[in-house]
Formats: structure tokens, sequence, C-alpha cells
């Protein structure tokens, strides 16, 4: 395609015979994705080879705390995954009336329906810039089952308990409350266990009937 | 009014003069001889026959007495008597009817009583001779004798009657010529005072006349051997020019010639370059046609772009849905990871598979990632492409509607010089016709050049006719006299 964008570029004579050249060259290397040659399927079986003999970094310890790390407003939080029960592709969402800023609606998870809410409303965090919002994250308590969601999910991650630092002392407020630590990677890593108890969260509200 | 007619006024009124004088002439002469003719016919014939009638009265009283004297002569004296009584009565019947006046007729009448009474007298004495008395017939004689005496007085009274009357007719006569001659003077003096003036007019006007005219003459004589010389020289001028004429013509003649030349190397010219035109018309159709041609190309080429560019696309929806997929692959590899830790231990092998279905998802996220980037320069390329394909198909069609104009300039061209063909043709033509022309006009040059010659001698004739008129005038002048004429 780049050499049919130079042809017409070339104010003289064009020398179509390279122009062929090229073209069947591309066609070839195309081909050649498809059909790898002989070499470099070699190379790179040699290379996942070496990859896979390659001894584990570190052993994993047993004071490590499981994080389910995520995307949220640029910046990086994570849960425990004993709280998460699973991760999920935001899809139906159906907004609730009356019910707090922070309660977005509601979805229908394989029959089940949950409440998702938006935490950043949760926290009074800073609106700055447009996000994706497609992932929910299922938070799961022995009495309460909830969707956070996530601009995306980064991944699960094993981080030594030594490395969260338990207080900032810039946070305060009711932030505080739900914050579990600061990672070495400033991933802020949040208490899902006070979230999910936070009384809050359970919407007892009633519609007044407005009478005419 | 004319000389002629004055000159024939004239005449008419000499002649008319004349002519009044021949009829009085002639008047006069009828009344003459009429007089005459009187006198000869009538009184000269009646005087002779009055004397003859007493002639005859005298020759009978001789025989009567011969009678008496002579018995024996008797018988033919008595026939000579009665013969002489019968004249006697003729010749009286004669006087009788000759006599014109009363008196003339009175005395016949008187002649003829006497004659009578004479006769009887003689008859009476005849028959006394019959009866033998001779005496007393001569006694008786003497009674007739007085009687014949009376007779011959009678006789001899009319003689003198008509002698007197023939002498008063005579001075009558020439009292009437006299007259006559008298009035034929007094005409002929005022014919001729008549002519004479008249003459004298006549010929006063007409020498005035003449002489104006001859002035007239003689000065137009001068001037026409002015102008006739001046002709004559005009004349040699024209000749000598119509000399030049004939050199310019000849000069004409050859530059007609190399025009026509010229027009016809142009015209075959123009016939080449419409040959060319032609065949640049042809080439202009041709690339008009290889233009289309390219512009079909072009046309296939921007269709083949968008094609790709759609294919492309496609693409792009594909590497979507994989990148889709990569993405439910990496939430897969968490809750697997999620469930492998909630499993502990056991689930150890289960999370190394989660973290490798994690690092795929992670790879064909990047892959899918380049992918679009390269998806992206090819969205780019093919718009640039099909950018530039456009333009080229304007271009294309820009060459096209300039090759249209070419080839119609250059049908233009080809008519123009086509035209301008033609009318070389019609130039050598031309010049063909002038040449011609040229020639004729040589000719005609040649035929004026003779007649000027001719005009030159025709003026020296001319001149000469001119001078002769000159003398002419001037001897006519000569002739009619300075004044009076």
């Amino acid at each position: 395609m780049n050499h049919q964008e130079r042809t017409p570029q070339m104010k003289n004579a064009v020398d179509w015979s390279e122009v062929r050249q090229r073209l069947d060259a591309a066609r070839a290397a195309v081909e050649r994705v498809w059909a790898p040659e002989p070499e470099e399927s070699r190379r790179v079986l040699k290379a996942r080879a070496q990859a896979l003999a390659r001894e584990p970094e570190q052993p994993p310890a047993a004071d490590t705390l499981a994080l389910v790390e995520f995307l949220l407003a640029h910046e990086t939080y994570a849960v425990e995954s004993r709280h998460v029960r699973e991760v999920y592709p935001l899809e139906n969402l159906t907004p609730l009336p009356c019910t707090p800023a922070f309660v977005l609606g509601i979805v229908n998870l394989r029959g089940e329906i949950l409440s998702v809410i938006d935490i950043r409303k949760f926290f009074d965090l800073p609106e700055k810039g447009l996000t994706d919002l497609n992932k929910v994250i299922v938070l799961q308590s022995d009495n309460m089952v909830v969707g956070i969601l996530a601009d995306a999910i980064v991944g699960f991650r094993g981080v030594p308990l030594s490395e969260v630092q338990p207080f900032l002392p810039t946070l305060t407020g009711i932030r505080e409350k739900y914050l579990k630590g600061v990672t070495r990677e400033r991933t802020v890593v949040l208490d899902a266990e006070k979230l999910l108890a936070d009384e809050k969260i359970i919407v007892q509200e009633q519609v007044k009937e407005i009478t005419p | 009014m004319t000389i002629g007619k004055k000159i024939i006024g004239g005449y008419v009124l000499v002649l008319a003069l004349l002519a009044l004088m021949t009829a009085v002439a002639f008047y006069s002469l009828e009344a003459i001889e009429r007089a005459y003719a009187g006198f000869l016919d009538v009184d000269t014939p009646s005087i002779l026959a009055a004397t003859e009638l007493r002639q005859e009265a005298r020759d009978q009283v001789a025989q009567y007495r011969g009678l008496l004297l002579y018995p024996d002569q008797h018988a033919r004296l008595l026939n000579e008597l009665r013969e002489s009584h019968r004249q006697f009565d003729v010749l009286l019947e004669k006087v009788r009817g000759l006599s014109r006046s009363e008196e003339g007729v009175g005395l016949v009448n008187e002649i003829a009583d006497a004659q009578k009474k004479y006769n009887e007298g003689q008859e009476q004495g005849l028959r006394l001779l019959e009866q033998g008395k001779r005496d007393e017939a001569i006694a008786h004689g003497a009674t007739v004798l007085p009687l014949v005496t009376a007779l011959r007085d009678k006789c001899d009274q009319y003689i003198a009657l008509q002698q007197k009357q023939l002498v008063e007719g005579e001075s009558d006569v020439s009292r009437v010529l006299e007259r006559t001659l008298l009035l034929l003077l007094s005409i002929s003096v005022f014919a001729i005072v008549l002519g004479l003036v008249f003459g004298v007019l006549l010929t006063r006007s007409i020498t005035r006349q003449l002489r104006e005219t001859v002035l007239q003459l003689s000065s137009s004589s001068s001037e026409i051997l002015a102008t006739t010389t001046q002709v004559a020289s005009g004349a040699a001028e024209t000749a000598s020019a119509v000399s030049e004429t004939t050199a310019t013509v000849e000069e004409v003649k050859q530059t007609a010639g190399v025009s026509s030349q010229k027009a016809r190397y142009v015209s075959e010219s123009a016939q080449k370059v419409s040959q060319v035109s032609q065949t640049g018309r042809t080439s202009v159709e041709s690339a008009i046609a290889g233009m289309q041609r390219i512009q079909e190309q072009m046309e296939s080429i921007a269709e083949s772009i968008v094609r790709l560019s759609e294919q492309s696309q496609a693409i792009g929806e594909i590497i979507a849905s994989v990148n889709d997929l990569a993405e439910q692959s990496n939430l897969l590899a968490v809750n697997a990871a999620i469930e492998a830790a909630r499993a502990g231990d056991q689930g150890k092998g289960f999370a190394v598979v989660a973290q490798e279905i994690k690092s795929l998802a992670a790879q064909s996220r990047q892959a899918t990632s380049q992918v679009r980037t390269i998806l992206g320069d090819i969205q780019k390329a093919t718009s640039t492409a099909v950018l530039a394909t456009e333009q080229g198909n304007k271009a294309v069609e820009a060459g096209v509607k300039q090759s249209a104009e070419a080839g119609e300039s250059i049908r233009l061209l080809a008519d123009s010089v086509t035209e301008a063909a033609q009318a070389a043709v019609q130039i050598a033509a031309s010049s063909q016709q002038q040449m011609v022309g040229m020639d004729q006009v040589a000719l005609a040059m040649e035929n004026i050049k003779q007649a000027s010659m001719q005009n030159v001698s025709g003026t020296r004739q001319a001149e000469t006719a001119a001078q002769s008129l000159h003398e002419l005038g001037q001897k006519l002048s000569a002739m009619i006299g300075s004044q009076r004429g």
C-alpha cells in the first residue's frame, strides 16, 4: 500500500519493474508471516524455550497481598482479591431513579441483579477527563454484593505486605476511612471490606409523592 | 431675321415693284393695242369701205353712163351694175357693222337712204332704157346725178367723220401713252429709290452682322490656333507619357508574373500545411483518446484504492474484534487468577496459566495496536492516493480539454490555411489575369500612342486649318471693309 502511495508522487518516469518487485516482496512478506520460514520459526521457538526455562523471579511469599489492580480516572487503584468475585465488562446498565448520585444503575449479571456504583463520586474524587468506565469489578462479602466501575483492569498481582505503606498523611477524611495503603508503585489499595460494610452504600431512600 | 430672308425680302419687294410696273405697262400696252386694234379693225376698214362705197358709187355712175352710152354692151354693164349694187349693199352692211358712233350710224343710214334714192332713180332710168327711151333716160340721168353727188357727199362726210374719229382716237391713245409713260417712270423711280434704300439698309445690316461674325471668326480662329498649338504640345506630352506608361506597364507585368509565381508557391505551401495540420489533428485525436484511456485507468485506480480502503476498514473492524477478544481474554485471565488465589495452593498452576493468558492477551493488544497504527497509515496513504488520483483525473480532464482545444485550434488553422490556399490560388489566377490584362493595357497603350501620333498630325492639320481660317477671316474682313461696305 505504501508503494502505491508513492507512485503518483513520482513526477518523472515510474520504474514499474521496481514497483512490481517491491509489491512481490510485500506479498512474499505477508505470506511469510502466515507461513514463517524454518529459520524464523526456530528462532521464535528458541526464544520461547529460553523464556520458559527461566526460574521464577520470586517465590510467592506467604505474607503477600493478592491485589486486583484497576485504572480509574488515570490513577491505579487496587482491591484485595479475596473480596473480588469476578471482573466483568459493563453491559446493559439500567439507570435507577431516586438513588444517590454514586449509584449509576443496575446490571443483570447471569440472572443476578447487581447494583453498580461509581467510587469516584463515592470518594468525591475530582472528575477530570473522559473515561471509559466499561468494566465492572464485582465485590462480595458475606452479606453484600456490589459492582464498582473501572476504566480498565490492569491485572492480578501479589504484593508483599511490607511494600504496602498503610499510612499516608496527606489523605484525610473520608478517603482515609476506606484506604488500606499505598504500594511503591503508588497504587492506592482500597479496603473493600470497609466499603462493603459502609452504611452509606445501603440505600434507604423514600420518595415522597408529589401532590399537585 | 436671317440674311437670306432679308435678301429674299428685298428681292421680293423689288420684284413686286417690277411686277406692278410690268402689270401697269402690260395693261397700258393692252389698252393701246386695243385702241390700235380699234383703229386697224374698225376705223381704217370703215374708211376703206367708205372709200370703196364711194368708188362703187362712182363705178355705178360710170356703168350707168356706160349703159346709157353703150347699148350694145347693155347686158354686161347691167350685170356689172347689178353686181356693183350688191357689192355696195355688202359694203354698206360692213360699214354699218364697223360704225361705232351715233353720228356714223346716222350717216350710214343717210348713205343707205341716198343709195336707195339713187338706186330707184337708176332703176327708173334703166326701165326707161329698156323701153327704148334713151333720151328720156339720158334726161332722167340728169336727175339721178345729184343723188349720186349727194351719195358721194354723204360718203365723204362719213369718211371725214371716220378720219376725225381716227385722229381723236390717236390723240387719246397718245395721251394714254404719255400717262402710262409717266406712271411707269414714276414707279420706276420709286422702285429704284426703294431698292437703293433697301439695298443700302440690307447691306448695312448684313455687313454689320458679317463684320461681327468675321470678327468673332477671326478671334475664334486665333483662339483655335492657340488651342491647337497647346493641343499639339499636349499631344506630344501625351505621347511621351504614354511611352512612360508603356514601360511602367511592362514592369507591372513582370511584377504580376512574380506575384503569380509567389502565390502559386504560397498555395503549395498552404496545401502542405493543410496536410500537416490534418496529421496534427489525427495526432491530437489519438492524444485525446489516450487521455481518455488514462482517465479510465485513473478511475479504475481510484476505485481500486477505494476498495483497498474499504478492505482496510474491514481489517480495522477485525482488529477491533481481535482487540475486544484480547480484552476479554485479559478479563478472563484476571478472573482465573482470582479463582486461583481463592483456591490457595491447589490453584497455583492455574495461576501460572492465567498469567500466561494475561501475557498473551497483552501481546495481542499490542499487536492490534500496531496493526491499528499501520491501518491509520494505510488510511492516510489511501486518502492521499485518492486525492492524487483525483488530481490526476482532473489534470487528465484538463489535458483532454486542452487537447480538444488544440485540435480545434489545429482545425481552425487547417481551415484558415485551406482558405489561404484558396486565396493564394485566386491570387495566382488574378495575377495571371492581371498579366493578360497588362498585355491588353500594353496593346491599348500602343494604340493610344498611335492615336496620339495621329492626334499630333491631326492637330497640325487643325493648326493649318485654323491658320487658313484666320486668313480667311482676315480676307473676309478686308472684303467687308473696315467701316462701311
